[in-house]
This record gives C-alpha cells, sequence and structure tokens, in this order.
C-alpha cells in the first residue's frame, strides 16, 4: 500500500482507475498489464513503477510485490528474485484460502 | 484484528474510497477505449504493426500512442478505432451494462512478506468486495457522461 500512496498523483489515479478496470470488466485488457512468458505472473508497469501480482482462485488479485526501476527490462535473475516472492506468497495464500 | 490489520483495511479502503476526480475518470475514459481496441485487435488479428500500417506512423509512436495522457484527442481516438474498423460512439451507461458480476474477490497484500505470514488476517480480504462493489456502481454512475462504450 505504501508503494501506492507514495505515487505521484497523476499515476495514482491511472493505476487506481486500471485496478478498478481489472476487476470489473471481463478479461480487461491494457497495454500497461504485462506477462512474461514463462512466470506465472503479471505486472502493471507504468514507467518507471511495477507492481507484480498473480490471479488465484477465480479473481483473487494479490499485489505481491513493486519495483521502482528506469529501466525498460530486468535481467532474468531479477524475475527468478520476484517468481521466488510470488511462490510465497502463494503458498501463504493457499493457507490463507484453505483456513476460511 | 490487530492494529496492524486495521490500519491496512483503512489504507486501501480510503485509497478506493476517495471520490474519482476528472484526471481518474479520465483515465478511466482511456482505459475503457484500449480495452475495447486491443479485445478488437485480438479478436481479429490485428497486430500493432498492423494498426501502424493503417495510420501511417511507425510500431514505435503507437507504443507511444497507447501511453497518451488523457488529454489524447477525440480525433486521434476516431482515427485508431477506424483504422482497425471500430466503430466508437460516446453514451451515457447505467451501471447494469457494467460486466460488475465478475467481481468475486479483490484481495491485496499489505506489508512486508515477514508481517503477511506472521499475520494470516493481512491479506486485506476485500470484504470490501461488497464495498468496491458500491463503489464501482457508485463511480459507474458518476462516469455516465463521456464513457466510451463499444457500438453494436
Amino acid at each position: 500500500m505504501d508503494a501506492f500512496s507514495s505515487l505521484q498523483d497523476e499515476e495514482k489515479k491511472r493505476i487506481k482507475d486500471l485496478i478498478k478496470k481489472m476487476v470489473t470488466v471481463k478479461d480487461f485488457r491494457s497495454d500497461k498489464i504485462k506477462h512474461l512468458k514463462g512466470y506465472p505472473f503479471y505486472e502493471i508497469r507504468i514507467f518507471p513503477h511495477r507492481f507484480f501480482y498473480f490471479q488465484k482462485s477465480g479473481n483473487n488479485i494479490i499485489f505481491f510485490d513493486y519495483i521502482l526501476k528506469k529501466v525498460n527490462s530486468f535481467p532474468d535473475k531479477v524475475y527468478k528474485e520476484i517468481n521466488k516472492k510470488k511462490e510465497k506468497y502463494e503458498q501463504e495464500f493457499e493457507r490463507f484460502i484453505q483456513r476460511r | 484484528m490487530s492494529k496492524n490489520l486495521k490500519d491496512s483495511y483503512k489504507d486501501v479502503e480510503d485509497f478506493f474510497d476517495e471520490e474519482p476526480s476528472i484526471s481518474e475518470k479520465s483515465w478511466g475514459v482511456i482505459h475503457d477505449f484500449y480495452h475495447y481496441v486491443l479485445t478488437h485487435m485480438e479478436k481479429n488479428g490485428i497486430t500493432k504493426t498492423d494498426l501502424a500500417k493503417r495510420i501511417n506512423k511507425s510500431k514505435a509512436s503507437v507504443t507511444q500512442m497507447f501511453n497518451k495522457n488523457p488529454n489524447v484527442s477525440v480525433r486521434k481516438l476516431v482515427e485508431i478505432a477506424d483504422a482497425i474498423d471500430l466503430e466508437i460512439s460516446i453514451r451515457p451507461i447505467k451501471y447494469e451494462d457494467r460486466a460488475i458480476e465478475e467481481i468475486q474477490l479483490l484481495t491485496y497484500t499489505t506489508g512486508s512478506l515477514e508481517e503477511v505470514k506472521s499475520n494470516e488476517a493481512n491479506f486485506v480480504n476485500f470484504d470490501t468486495i461488497e464495498n468496491s462493489y458500491k463503489k464501482e456502481i457508485k463511480y459507474s454512475k458518476s462516469v455516465s457522461y463521456g464513457q466510451i462504450e463499444e457500438s453494436i
């Protein structure tokens, strides 16, 4: 949430509306939502902000990482690290779902 | 409920609860427009390179165009739509038109992974779903004019 809060006003409005669309429009398409081949997560890329999320058990959208970086692409090892984090969050989320 | 969690709920709620400004509504119109354009292009096998050729621009400028701020001109929007044979119009919408039945759950994580692990409820369950639902309805109504919809 800190990442969202610290955004510049215009970026915040843009990302906020994008998230609203993601959860209210079926199969919402945006050029700002990227899916890297080979990795089971998505990113919202509004330069230089990157919000990483995955979708699980229907329409559960879990944001699990944020990077602020003025580069177009990262080396693969960065995505591997992000993926490790995603797996941990996914496990925790599965446990969370089972408990409910 | 821990104080931390209460704060998390409040942060998320506050973030989505603010009344949308003109700027946010404008982003909404732009996001809708590109959603229709990208969906139409995907359905019809039109690539960005195809679109670039059709409007006499480079692929890079098409990509840049998709990054436009909400001040993109109506003429430009129509030009893009026309190039891919997509008819668009502006009309007021009712909230029933929205695919809101698609909302089931929006879950957020806040804080570090360590915090999440130590506190199961740190997955801020948008029980908020329902609130979000209501907010979105309110939001949809408030943007009824100026919403771009794909013509049937």
